[in-house]
């Protein structure tokens, strides 16, 4: 009886953020707006065409790749974290499966859409399936990115079935359509042993599958740029770089979601001060990873010091770029190593401002990756125009990459309104197991 | 004395640079005229012949959009072109000076003055000198070409005939083989004999198709006319290099990807794709469990 009335409580606490509230109306409304305003930008640049960029001869990927390549990365969070973890057995990631889940499908999904956002002719993008060429890592990023974000669907949907039959139940009261929706979801939920298994299988294929997928898709955009023999990219260990570094900036993107979370839809009993103390010690070790990486992938040119190599370094090191590297490092890496170690730092409010100077640094890395090489060609062109050797993205371009990420956050938004948040029906298993 | 011989060096060089840049024009190839009227047709012409192998270097007339080559290539709608005769402009283009090319062998006298009637539509003052018509061409009507290949002599025999089949004796004809660029010279223009022969030694270092192939071209002397009669023979050392986009290659289209790439790039992706397919369709099994109970 005891343990009906904690269920039925649990079961409340979880389904109470479901549903449209005024502040959501408000939040979207807002968000709405900038998004509109942000795609006003695009169709400046639809219309004009890819000039009104800074991007020109010499810097051809500039924000734009850079967003890509870090929505690329902040999505691998998912699997790391379900898959990984979960079947290692890590009891306690049950809380946050499916927020990583839902920043995964978020970034994910995105992220196909700022590479269009990198195409003068958006029109002609058929042409990348009809003549896309199997020798060509894009085609392999196309494919891959493709195929997470159909599994990073799966394995958010699939695991959820059980909730939205809860949902179907319990929410009578919701709009017409958001009830037929848990209707058609729920796929017939009754709970009997024979669905629960087809569940349990359906879910342990996918854990094991997106392993691979989400090494490939970010190996594979590393590619991009390693299959060249630009300095600063044409490394071989460009593929752990860029993995160890994903988790990194998942990692932040996690964090700040849950303390949004726990704050706004009032889940303190469920995601407490033991996840975040977890999650930090995550960071801390993805992060270190991530330094290790950092160290071979300048240490080791840096001490051949060959000649682009050395003008790339200069560059970061002590040029044009040494502010933006420097901060980066500090901001995004060192300080956040540093300071988690401390158990008095692993709660959510000063975990929530590391993560987000973890998040913001993260992205300006990505920035170091893609952008200041470009500036130095291997054939110099006669007569340039200074804007061509200097990158310096324009408010148009710096609107549509915002666009990019409004639109991440309305996806996690209206995911997370429509659906718990939190696995209902886990939760209560789990604390059936623990009794 | 050392610096009257520097003296003397620096003086030799600026008159040296000086005669380098001034492009001299033989007096009478100066005083020449088109033996065509430009009209707006030749003009159109001309456009064509220009667009497909000037604008390269020269960019398009009046933009100033010439390459930045030293010499400087120019801009034809400009004095530089403009205040030159009819003859210079034609000598220049048909002779060249690195890097311009020589245009003579590449394209036909006709398309040379085709050119040139497009530039000066971009000259309002220009007024065309009377036409040269005291050319007499033989009429391509009249004469015909026969190229053979005299084996035993290790000859290339060209034959000029008029229409009763009698042959044509003291005409110059000049032979090409077509290269990617333009064609080029086998040796010295050669008179036809009485029997309306000249005759062309077979050169050894032409690289052909894989049979040995090459196209030859006879042309008469443009004094004399403008007919030219292209033969394919077999007279280059075959060569049986396939083009570089012929094999699978890695920079290949996608269809000639090696095979390795196509296969374990299109294995990975079913494979995963199957697994994907299959979990939908464990879905639908999910929903009928439902009538199970
Ligand atoms: C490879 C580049 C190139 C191409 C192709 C080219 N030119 Fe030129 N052209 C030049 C350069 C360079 C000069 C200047 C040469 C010099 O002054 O010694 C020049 C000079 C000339 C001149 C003489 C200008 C003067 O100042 O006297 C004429 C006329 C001319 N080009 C016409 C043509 C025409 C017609 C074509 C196409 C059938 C052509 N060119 C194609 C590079 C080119």
């Amino acid at each position: 009886m005891e343990t009906n009335n904690h269920n039925e409580n649990i079961t409340t606490d979880l389904l109470r953020s479901v549903g449209i509230t005024k502040g959501f109306t408000v939040w979207m409304t807002f968000l709405l707006i900038a998004l509109g305003a942000c795609l006003y930008a695009y169709s400046i640049q639809l219309s004009t065409g890819l000039g009104v960029t800074g991007l020109r001869d010499y810097v051809s990927w500039g924000m734009y790749i850079s967003t890509f390549v870090f929505f690329v990365a902040t999505s691998l969070i998912g699997m790391l974290i379900s898959a990984v973890l979960g079947l290692s057995g890590a009891k306690w990631i049950t809380p946050i499966t499916r927020i990583a889940e839902i920043i995964a499908l978020a970034f994910a999904a995105v992220a196909g859409l700022v590479i269009v956002s990198d195409m003068g002719r958006p029109d002609r993008l058929i042409n990348v399936f009809i003549y896309g060429r199997f020798q060509s890592p894009i085609l392999w990023d196309v494919t891959v990115v493709t195929t997470y974000v159909a599994i990073s669907t799966l394995l958010l949907y699939i695991p959820m079935i059980p909730d939205i039959a809860l949902c179907s139940k319990r929410l009578t009261n919701a709009p017409k359509w958001q009830q037929l929706t848990y209707k058609i979801l729920s796929l017939n939920w009754k709970g009997n042993a024979k669905q629960v298994a087809t569940i349990e299988m359906a879910v342990r294929i996918l854990l094991i599958l997106i392993v691979p997928v989400a090494l490939a898709i970010h190996t594979v955009t590393s590619w991009l740029f390693a299959s060249t023999t630009r300095a600063g990219w044409n490394s071989t260990i460009f593929g752990p770089y860029f993995v160890s570094g994903a988790f990194v900036a998942g990692g932040a993107a996690v964090i700040i979601a849950m303390y949004f979370f726990r704050t706004n839809y009032k889940l303190h009993e469920y995601i407490t001060d033991k996840h975040f103390d977890k999650m930090g010690k995550l960071l801390v070790l993805v992060s270190l990873v991530y330094l290790y990486f950092n160290i071979n992938e300048f240490l080791v040119p840096a001490y051949k010091l060959e000649k682009a190599e050395a003008h790339h370094l200069h560059e970061l090191f002590t040029g044009k770029y040494a502010i933006m590297f420097w901060l980066a490092q500090i901001f995004g890496l060192i300080l956040p190593i540093i300071l988690l170690l401390f158990k008095q730092m692993r709660k959510a409010l000063p975990m929530l401002l590391i993560a987000i100077s973890v998040f913001i640094a993260s992205w300006f890395k990505r920035y170091l990756i893609v952008v200041p090489t470009q500036e130095y060609p291997f054939l110099p062109v006669q007569y340039v125009p200074e804007n061509f050797i200097v990158y310096s993205p324009t408010i148009i371009e710096t609107s549509v990459t915002l666009a990019a990420f409004i639109l991440v956050l309305i996806i996690i938004t209206v995911l997370s309104k429509i659906f718990p948040v939190i696995p209902v029906m886990e939760t209560i298993h789990e604390h059936d197991d623990n009794k | 004395m050392k610096q009257k011989i520097y003296f003397c060096l620096i003086f030799l060089a600026v008159a040296f640079r000086l005669s380098a840049q001034l492009w001299e024009v033989p007096e009478d190839k100066n005083l020449r005229v088109s033996p065509l009227k430009f009209t707006s047709e030749t003009v159109k012409k001309g456009e064509a012949v220009f667009m497909k192998n000037c604008t390269s270097c020269h960019g398009m007339p009046t933009k100033g959009d010439f390459v930045k080559l030293v010499p400087s290539p120019g801009d034809p709608s400009t004095v530089k072109f403009q205040a030159q005769t009819d003859g210079a402009l034609f000598y220049k283009i048909a002779t060249g000076r690195s890097p311009m090319p020589q245009f003579k062998d590449i394209v036909s006298e006709d398309d040379l003055w085709f050119v040139i009637s497009y530039f000066r539509s971009f000259n309002k003052d220009y007024v065309q000198p009377a036409i040269d018509n005291t050319k007499q061409y033989v009429s391509s009507v009249k004469a015909k070409f026969d190229i053979t290949v005299l084996t035993n002599e290790k000859k290339i025999q060209v034959i000029a005939t008029d229409t009763l089949n009698k042959p044509i004796k003291g005409i110059g004809i000049a032979l090409f083989i077509k290269r990617y660029f333009g064609n080029l010279p086998l040796g010295e223009e050669r008179k036809t004999n009485e029997n309306g022969v000249a005759l062309y030694d077979i050169p050894k270092n032409i690289l052909g198709d894989k049979a040995g192939n090459v196209e030859l071209i006879a042309k008469l002397n443009s004094e004399a006319g403008d007919y030219k009669k292209s033969e394919t023979l077999a007279i280059a050392i075959p060569t049986s290099k396939p083009s570089l986009t012929q094999q699978r290659a890695m920079w290949n289209i996608g269809f000639k990807a090696p095979i390795w790439l196509i296969l374990s790039y299109s294995i990975v992706v079913l494979t995963i794709w199957g697994f994907l397919f299959y979990i939908v369709s464990m879905l639908g099994k999910l929903r009928k469990a439902g009538n199970d109970n």
